[in-house]
């Protein structure tokens, strides 16, 4: 579980690293655009479809980022009906929405080997579209692996973010942590 | 038949606990296979069109921008300037504190994030002087709700992507309605606290703090004053507002334009340090959001693609209109429906799942589209205070310490005012319509 636990742990920061990285390209070809027509009478040619291609990674590496903090909606009313089986219940919500990622990666993955095949480009920048469509299939993909783990360790699930809203900084402490810490505290208690 | 299967292998999904994005998923996926012509592909190659959309830069920018501004010291600001201007009223703190809650949430465009900005401050200030608990923690929840309608508000551009309707005017339709409980909500926390008022206005205190809070409310002006002049599209004003909100943070609020002009780089550099620091937690949050908003909204756009072009909204409103022969009943019931609907699922994921299907049949019966999304997200908007789903309430429960019954008695006078605000909302349209051409 360790192995996982740190696993994941660098999957976040891989996936955060690639969202800074691609929301610095959304908000700097969109205000590019915006100063440049400020200073020179003209915008920057194609820098909102380049604002496109950076929100869409963010978009789609955010899914994962929302599993990693325990951000995605999900309606809780009917838990009531599983009560007494729990963990069984939150094994499989979690493989369930594995499997459907695994699924959705899938059928994105054949249709971006589709724009490959048809060598597809976007209408503006005349880009091949296929490496923009191939972060939906990486960002289900790494979203069905992450519920893989937490469906075979529980543990390793994020709490709930403080917010549903998700704006405000989400815990990033998992009930794995809370263990380990009762452990260290036992310890020190002990001493 | 295979309509039957698959409402109750959603109710199966709902009671495995999935979430939202396998429930929509599965019902898309479901549509096409059966009754689109069994071609999967045809629901990424919508998503795809759905997320290669400009309109939609503005969502991760706005609640960037506003992400940035809750997390320095603009409420505080923002707080002391109110509280300067009401002092002599009565309920003057109360008022303080709803109107804070205005003008924060036309910067952040979130509901919860002003609650949280706004009462962290605000609740220990009104219990100090004397104001009521359930009235204090009733008053900000409400206020706090204030966020979804006041533009930018992040339900209203989905409800415009969603049904293609200008966000700019629905931008502008909002602010009727959000002045309208505004002002009903002041005049509650006015009459019940009429004995409590404080000294008459102090011109200096007034300047002072307004000088303190200048560049805050500046931010609403340049955002919305851009867009209505034309000078900045929705998408651009989104882009001018994260600009404005780093240069406000880190020239004006943390002083860097006061350590670069006096030549301390070595003060500017740590400036520097900590603004990047806030961008890198801000960004996380933001992407997180997204990432949890996105793949409803592009699935939910799917569906949308699959139910036009197979006519289903037309043939819902043909078989709505056997049924409910006026608009009165019409209008009586997409309420009670979005208020049941309000207590048990999140805004956002209810405009995206009912957009598609409601302002077909609102246009059928003569309403405006525009009116008709500003009702809805009003509607929408005392979800947030009823329980058991109630977000402002889940959020001050952890926030302020307090328990749940207290947080209910308090926010139950707050819901009967907004629900008279909603009627008025939808039987007057042109306090939604007045501002539109």
């Amino acid at each position: 579980m360790q192995k996982a636990k740190a696993f994941l742990r660098y999957l976040k920061l891989f996936e955060q690293s690639l969202c800074f990285i691609a929301f610095l390209v959304m908000a700097g070809a969109l205000m590019g655009d915006v100063l440049r027509r400020e200073f020179t009478g003209s915008g920057w040619f194609g820098a909102p479809q380049v604002g496109v291609v950076g929100m869409i990674i963010v978009a789609y590496m955010g899914v994962s980022l929302a599993s990693a903090n325990g951000s995605h909606f999900r309606p809780r009313f009917a838990d009531i009906v599983l009560r007494r089986w729990d963990d069984l219940a939150n094994r499989i919500g979690e493989l369930g929405f594995a499997v459907f990622c695994y699924f959705l990666a899938y059928i994105a993955f054949s249709v971006a080997y589709e724009s490959y095949e048809l060598r597809d480009v976007s209408a503006v920048l005349r880009w091949p579209i296929w490496p923009v469509q191939g972060f939906i299939v990486l960002g289900f993909a790494l979203v069905a692996v992450r519920h893989t783990l937490y469906g075979i360790f529980l543990e390793l699930r994020p709490l709930p973010p403080e917010s549903v809203e998700g704006m405000e900084v989400a815990t990033d402490t998992t009930a794995a942590d809370i263990k380990d810490g009762e452990r260290d505290y036992q310890q020190e208690t002990q001493r | 038949m295979n309509g039957l299967l698959l409402a109750v292998i959603l109710i199966a999904l709902l009671i495995l606990r999935m979430n939202i994005i396998v429930i929509l998923g599965v019902a898309t996926f479901w549509a096409y296979y059966f009754w689109g012509g069994g071609e999967l592909m045809n629901v990424v190659y919508d998503m795809w069109d759905a997320s290669n959309r400009e309109v939609l830069l503005s969502i991760p920018l706005y609640i960037l921008a506003g992400s940035i501004m809750s997390q320095g010291s603009i409420a505080e600001r923002l707080i002391l300037l109110m509280r300067s201007l009401t002092k002599p009223i009565p309920g003057g703190l109360a008022i303080a504190g709803l109107l804070s809650c205005g003008v924060f949430a036309a910067i952040s465009g979130s509901s919860a994030v002003t609650l949280l900005a706004v009462g962290s401050i605000m609740y220990p200030a009104l219990i100090q002087e004397g104001y009521s608990r359930p009235f204090s923690i009733g008053m900000l929840c409400a206020g706090g709700t204030l966020g979804i309608i006041i533009p930018p508000s992040i339900p209203l551009i989905l409800y415009g992507v969603m049904t293609q309707s200008s966000i700019a005017d629905l931008f502008l339709a909002g602010t009727g309605p959000a002045a309208l409980i505004l002002v009903v909500l002041s005049l509650y926390a006015m009459t019940v606290n009429w004995s409590k008022r404080g000294d008459i206005w102090d011109a200096g205190e007034i300047w002072s703090t307004f000088k303190g809070a200048i560049f805050a409310l500046m931010t609403p002006v340049v955002i919305l004053g851009g867009i209505y002049s034309g000078y900045f599209t929705p998408t651009e004003s989104a882009a001018v507002a994260v600009l404005t909100a780093l240069a406000v943070e880190t020239f004006a609020h943390k002083h860097g334009f006061i350590h670069l002009v006096t030549g301390r780089f070595g003060a500017f550099g740590e400036t520097m340090k900590d603004v990047s620091r806030l961008v890198w937690r801000v960004v996380g949050d933001t992407s997180t959001l997204m990432g949890s908003l996105f793949p409803i909204l592009a699935i939910a756009l799917s569906l949308n693609v699959f139910m036009t072009y197979e006519q289903v909204p037309g043939q819902i409103v043909e078989v709505m209109t056997t049924f409910i022969d006026s608009k009165l009943l019409f209008l009586v019931m997409t309420n009670l429906l979005l208020l049941a609907v309000g207590l048990f699922l999140d805004i956002g994921a209810a405009i995206l799942i009912l957009s598609p299907l409601l302002p077909p049949m609102a246009a059928d019966y003569g309403m405006d589209t525009i009116h008709f999304g500003i009702m809805m997200i009003v509607n929408l908007e005392i979800g947030y205070l009823t329980p058991p789903m109630g977000l402002n309430i889940i959020i001050a429960m952890g926030a302020f310490r307090e328990d749940f019954l207290t947080i209910v008695k308090g926010v139950i006078p707050f819901i009967l005012l907004m629900l008279f605000c909603l009627i008025i909302v939808m039987f007057v349209p042109s306090l939604s319509l007045f501002l539109i051409d």
